[in-house]
């Protein structure tokens, strides 16, 4: 019985009961200070975002897995590999948004990298670029969740972030030394 | 927001057509991995989204738009940068507490700073993945590089939202 054992591993999740318990630790709370109007009003709200989240997340969840299967390493390699310069860290910041999936991609992919010798900017700012520009995590969590008008300013407030950290990186690193035989 | 969906469905119909001719022997590997992303928004999103609703009509919202506000400036920015750095919780829990505060009236600019601030010190994502990775070095100067973006990017974000006509 496949479908009861994804339902399982869907209940039996950790972060599922804290969430479960804190909604109806917050229901109660809610229906004890405000009464029942407060919660009707509340989950036809829920109702709203819900919709929202049916008609937008399939395509998206299913174009990030497309990228995440179809986008062969060795093509964000390259990218990464043009060279340490401000072009490098342009591209990193470039290919930054565009990696997909969770950390079980950008880190491994980053630490190959550094081992084969490459330099700290756009490192730096190829995961700072993944964490706060990821087009992926903006599609997925942010959009449906806080909405367009906070997404839009804050991704346009943050484009030049990960250019910065990857030339702060350049200079902190002249100071600020990497200890001998770091590099296995 | 729906002229947006409407776009990635096109996308998506272009991608996989595309995708069906040149390698269909990948597109189980597609479907697996679809599957595996969305189990996290069958159980926990509804979930926490049912609680952030729950608990947004009893956040304070004078308190809030205070420290948090628009007006709150400088300041709001900062303590944003401080909240975003004490949050190390998985994409599924913040997101819903910044919905939280943003409908309690927070600022824009302010909230810019504080999911900066999370992306960037990100305790959850550092301790489990990075520090064992890529070592203590690495990590110390990832985050001096970006010490100052947060409130950076809350500064930034003031004359972005007025340029959009939001502030």
């Amino acid at each position: 019985m496949a479908a009861w054992r994804a339902i399982r591993g869907i209940v039996a999740d950790r972060v599922f009961l804290a969430a479960t318990a804190a909604a109806l630790l917050s229901a109660a709370l809610l229906y004890e200070v405000r009464g029942a109007e407060a919660i009707r009003l509340a989950l036809a709200d829920d109702v709203r975002i819900f919709t929202i989240l049916a008609v937008f997340l399939p395509p998206v969840l299913l174009l990030a897995a497309i990228v995440e299967v179809m986008l062969p390493r060795s093509v964000v390699e390259r990218w990464l590999g043009v060279g340490s310069g401000f072009k490098g860290i342009m591209v990193a910041t470039f290919a930054g948004a565009f990696t997909p999936g969770g950390p079980f991609l950008a880190f491994p992919l980053v630490l190959a990298l550094y081992r084969a010798g490459a330099d700290w900017a756009p490192l730096i700012a190829y995961i700072t670029s993944w964490s706060i520009l990821s087009l992926a995590r903006v599609l997925v969590f942010e959009i449906p969740l806080v909405g367009v008008e906070l997404v839009s300013v804050r991704y346009v407030a943050c484009l030049i972030l990960p250019p910065l950290a990857g030339l702060a990186a350049r200079y902190i690193a002249r100071v600020y030394r990497p200890p001998a035989g770091d590099r296995r | 927001m729906y002229y947006l969906v409407a776009a990635i469905w096109c996308v998506v119909a272009v991608v996989l057509a595309w995708a069906w001719r040149h390698r269909p022997e990948k597109l189980r590997a597609v479907f697996r991995q679809f599957l595996r992303n969305g189990r996290v928004f069958v159980g926990v999103v509804p979930m926490a989204l049912l609680a952030a609703g729950f608990l947004s009509p009893l956040v304070p919202g004078d308190v809030v738009a205070r420290w948090l506000g628009e007006s709150a400036g400088m300041t709001g920015i900062m303590i944003a940068m401080l909240a975003g750095w004490c949050l190390p919780v998985p994409p599924v829990i913040f997101f819903p507490i910044i919905a939280v505060l943003l409908k309690a009236g927070a600022g824009l600019p302010q909230m810019t700073a504080l999911i900066a601030a999370w992306n960037v010190f990100a305790l959850h994502r550092t301790l489990a993945m990075e520090l064992p990775l890529m070592g203590r070095y690495f990590v110390t100067l990832r985050l001096l590089s970006s010490l100052a973006l947060p409130p950076l990017a809350g500064l930034l974000a003031i004359p972005v939202a007025r340029a959009f006509g939001l502030s």
